[in-house]
């Protein structure tokens, strides 16, 4: 198994943000997590990047424990946050060159240009981040998460602000790379959620609900979606 | 040597950044200008005012234009949470604040030889010797040490620019005080004070500050 999940649970002082959190995920599944605002979707992905600590639970990522209190950065997962992580004033080549040198990538300029290629945005490799559009930011802070070709790929909130063009772009490539990856994304889109996930799931008041996305557990996710969004988002 | 490589690689960055920006040189050097400029015309000083309290307005105008950007110099890496996916990275945390402390410092040296330069032009005074530049060397080195961390504190708090000041100079008055008194040995205005006393007393801090401030740093920017 590639990333496990016990019981985890994470307090701010005396609230409880995640409670008994437990899951598994193989090589090449994708997991989608659903929740309203300040459920404590980042929250878990920040934990599971090393970005936080919890408090409570066992998490094994690839088969090691992680110790609670200890942030180790693990170099095989690639967390992509709410914002694009890439310097404002630097250019898209360089944003590129300064991340792929941090995690050593061999053949630096290749990879990246191989890269580019791959999301068409070759022609903005000399264009500084503050100047490209929000769509075409969020696709450069795609390319920075894959630089190092991480086994576990954490996305939070990819879809956001992003149009029906970078969207399509987006799924194409979260379905290409959910070959060899492990991917957890959180999402409030339900759409795009069940187009790309192996399973879903949904974060209400610290609690996490699994669902298969088959068609014999989808009718239970799309009531409980409903009852939790009041729409499908 | 992987600690030196990181550094490197954040070294280089800020350098990279602040050739885009220029918000360093923009900012700290014409006010360095201006307050040398505002010194020589307002005061107008003798020859023996000029000899006696120069090397205190030197390192006061150093001070004071390391000061505007000290607090700003995390804040491009805060925006779009650079920092955050710095830390993700598997860099130790002393590479970062190693590769910013140098930066800072090499920056800060320009900024001075530029401040010498026109102090030079005004006054006609030659501050370009070797022991005046070992204690603007060393002083520097202090002031990027202790500011770096300050800064990296201070990034994520409201009125940081009446809290930097309030914070650094304290802890930074003994490097300060022992400049301006090694300065006035040196050029010979307090020679009963040993030039090498307080060169040994700015050492000994830069010392403290090189261990002391990245094992703090590791602290201040994990989250938990």
């Amino acid at each position: 198994m590639l990333l496990e999940l016990l019981k985890v649970s994470k307090f701010y002082g005396e609230k409880k943000i995640l409670e008994e959190i437990s899951f598994q995920l193989d090589k090449g599944e994708c997991l989608t997590i659903f929740g309203p605002n300040g459920s404590g979707k980042t929250t878990l992905l920040d934990i599971l990047a090393s970005n936080a600590a919890y408090d409570e639970g066992i998490i094994k990522e690839f088969s090691y424990k992680r110790p609670i209190d200890d942030l180790i950065i693990n170099p095989k997962i690639g967390f992509l946050g709410h914002q694009t992580m890439l310097h404002p004033a630097l250019t898209v080549e360089e944003n590129l060159m300064f991340f792929a040198k941090l995690y050593r990538v061999n053949l630096a300029k290749e990879r990246i240009l191989q890269l580019l290629s791959e999301f068409s945005l070759q022609h903005l490799r000399s264009i500084k981040i503050s100047e490209l559009s929000h769509g075409h930011q969020k696709l450069v802070g795609f390319v920075r998460v894959l630089l190092h070709d991480p086994e576990l790929l954490l996305l939070d909130e990819p879809e956001t602000g992003l149009d029906a063009k970078f969207l399509d772009i987006l799924k194409s490539c979260i379905k290409t790379f959910k070959k060899d990856k492990t991917i957890i994304i959180t999402s409030h889109s339900f759409d795009l959620g069940i187009s790309w996930s192996d399973r879903l799931a949904i974060l209400f008041k610290g609690k996490l609900t699994l669902y298969e996305n088959s068609i014999k557990e989808l009718a239970k996710f799309k009531n409980n979606f409903q009852s939790v969004f009041g729409v499908l988002g | 040597m992987k600690l030196l490589y990181f550094i490197w690689v954040i070294f280089k960055k800020e350098f990279l950044v602040e050739l885009h920006t220029k918000s360093f040189i923009g900012l700290s050097v014409p006010t360095s200008l201006i307050l040398i400029v505002l010194f020589s015309f307002l005061i107008n000083p003798s020859v023996a005012e000029l000899n006696r309290y120069l090397p205190g307005v030197i390192w006061l105008v150093f001070s004071l234009s390391g000061m505007l950007i000290l607090t700003e110099l995390f804040l491009e890496d805060i925006k779009n949470a650079v920092l955050d996916a710095i830390l993700l990275s598997p860099i130790p945390r002393e590479g970062i604040y190693y590769g910013k402390a140098i930066a800072f410092s090499l920056m800060l040296l320009m900024l001075q030889f530029s401040t010498l330069l026109i102090v030079f032009l005004i006054f006609n005074i030659n501050f370009f010797t070797v022991g005046f530049i070992i204690i603007v060397i060393l002083s520097t080195f202090g002031f990027s040490l202790l500011g770096t961390l300050l800064s990296a504190m201070l990034s994520q708090v409201r009125f940081r620019q009446i809290l930097g000041p309030l914070l650094f100079f304290p802890l930074y008055l003994p490097i300060m005080i022992s400049s301006v008194e090694a300065s006035l040995a040196y050029f010979g205005v307090k020679p009963e004070f040993g030039y090498s006393t307080w060169i040994f007393v700015i050492i000994a801090y830069d010392v403290l500050l090189f261990l002391l401030c990245p094992w703090a740093f590791k602290y201040v920017v994990e989250k938990t």
